[in-house]
């Protein structure tokens, strides 16, 4: 599968639209807002992340990087599919 | 709202027979001698009664929070320390009963659904009964502070830290303890993670030290984990960290999950005071203490506290069982959270009032039913908590955590 990075502004859109259909009001949303004080993020949100990301960055997530340090705000999240993507391309190209 | 008619009915008729039957027998000695009502569990094992959040197609009654709260009313009428022990429960059950799998991919779907059916498994086939163990000894239910810690080792996790107020800590299978990762800064409350954790385990160790003023069936005792050793399973929902968002996003599993029982004892005060004053005569022993106006200013008025603890009850429910992510669910929740534990014991106390005198022996039930009802605005969120969220959220301040 390709491998393609995700930009702060599609992942942002993406929760807008995807996981936060049942909220009664709008939230407001940038890079670093928090997810866990927006109350964004549970198992069942955190898997639609994941599984989202899977399909568009082309890479695999393991259980154990789905934690707070790689999830807690957008630039986290950003940060760890760049970290991912670019370890990927230099196994590639070895 | 009800999916199943027949369903529900059959789950109350059960209820009742149980409360009937088994906890109006119990209840008084269960407080007299703080003994957990372990005849009543047992009773609602065999019904199945312990998996009424879980799905039909897991086993389960598939049951939704109004449901729940109707069947919890019933029990907390006869006895309310069977019905507070039923609820930490089906909180922890509730919790991951309701998810709608629809929303995951397919490819993730699968791996989340066979979690679920593990636990599930536990609960229909094991017959296990789960116990929150969250709030902790200086802490309380203030979540973020929270001390007890896990770290990572080669084959799982070690577990250490102190548990307060462990409803049925005796009598549970496993307790979900909510721990953070150990050496983080306290005020990181990212990695907050639920813990599923055997009572049996190695370096658990239970302080039997539950004599209070009410809810004295409860069994609440203090918890030790010491170095205490799981696999990589015990992580609940295999999900580290975060846990404090499903407290903040679903109130309802923490806070709301109380309301049946509040208004169970409530129910259980208007009628005991209701069928008193109608035994009792007045002083000249000619009329029905209940012919006197003031009595009956009395019953009128209680019967307008407790009509209002109905509406608010079975409303948020409602709400939270249409859509649990709203904030209008959310402030109901807080809104009937706070009414019922301020109001149970002004109704308590009204109803002593309105008896007299004689109503205080210990011989009456309402004794029992005005201890416990001093304990609800104590219960998290507590009462101050609620009024801050409510503050909080109609003011529009945008942080919203109060734990």
């Amino acid at each position: 599968m390709q491998l393609k990075k995700i930009t702060a502004i599609e992942l942002i859109g993406f929760i807008q639209h995807e996981l936060l259909l049942d909220k009664d009001e709008e939230m407001y949303l940038d890079a670093t807002t928090d997810l866990v004080n927006a109350g964004i993020i549970d198992s069942l949100t955190l898997i639609q992340l994941v599984t989202h990301i899977e399909s568009v960055a082309g890479i695999k997530i393991d259980d154990d990087e789905v934690n707070p340090d790689n999830f807690k705000d957008i630039a986290s999240i950003v940060a760890f599919i760049d970290t991912k993507i670019t370890k990927k391309m230099c196994e590639n190209a070895i | 709202m009800i999916k199943s008619k027949q369903n529900f009915e059959t789950a109350l008729k059960n209820v009742t027979e149980i409360a009937e039957n088994i906890c109006k027998r119990f209840a008084s000695e269960c407080d007299a001698n703080h003994r957990f009502p372990c005849e009543a569990l047992d009773a609602i094992k065999e019904k199945n009664l312990h998996a009424l959040f879980i799905p039909q197609r897991f086993g389960g009654w598939g049951f939704n929070f109004y449901e729940y709260q109707r069947c919890l009313t019933i029990l907390a009428q006869a006895c309310s320390s069977t019905a507070a022990a039923f609820n930490m429960h089906n909180m922890v059950v509730g919790s991951i009963g309701n998810y709608e799998l629809e929303r995951i991919a397919a490819p993730k779907r699968a791996a989340f659904e066979s979690k679920l059916k593990h636990i599930f498994d536990l609960i229909i086939v094991g017959k296990k009964i789960f116990a929150a163990a969250t709030t902790e000894p200086g802490v309380g239910a203030r979540f973020t502070q929270i001390k007890t810690n896990f770290e990572k080792t080669k084959d799982g996790f070690c577990l250490n830290g102190r548990k307060s107020f462990v409803t049925m800590a005796s009598y549970a299978d496993y307790y979900l303890v909510l721990a953070n990762k150990k050496n983080i800064e306290t005020t990181s409350h990212h990695w907050l993670t639920y813990f599923l954790v055997p009572r049996q385990s190695t370096g658990v160790n239970i302080v039997e030290d539950w004599d209070v003023l009410g809810m004295r069936g409860t069994a609440s005792y203090l918890v030790e984990f010491h170095n205490v050793k799981l696999n990589s399973d015990a992580l609940f929902m295999g999900q580290q960290g975060f846990a404090l968002t499903k407290v903040m996003q679903q109130p309802h599993w923490v806070t709301g999950g109380y309301l049946g029982v509040y208004l169970g004892i409530m129910e259980a005060v208007f009628d005991f005071t209701c069928e008193y004053i109608r035994q009792r005569t007045n002083y000249d022993e000619q009329t029905g203490l209940g012919y006197k106006p003031l009595i009956q200013a009395r019953i009128g008025e209680m019967f307008g506290l407790l009509n209002n603890a109905r509406l608010s009850v079975f409303e948020s429910a409602t709400k939270v069982s249409n859509n649990p992510d709203t904030l209008d669910s959310h402030q109901s929740i807080y809104a009937a959270k706070y009414y019922l534990g301020e109001t149970m014991p002004q109704l308590a106390t009204l109803a002593l009032r309105t008896c007299g005198g004689a109503a205080i022996s210990r011989k009456f039930d309402l004794e029992r039913l005005l201890r416990d009802s001093m304990c609800g605005g104590l219960m998290p969120a507590v009462s101050d908590m609620c009024q801050v969220f409510l503050g909080k959220t109609l003011l529009k301040i945008p942080e919203l955590d109060i734990w």
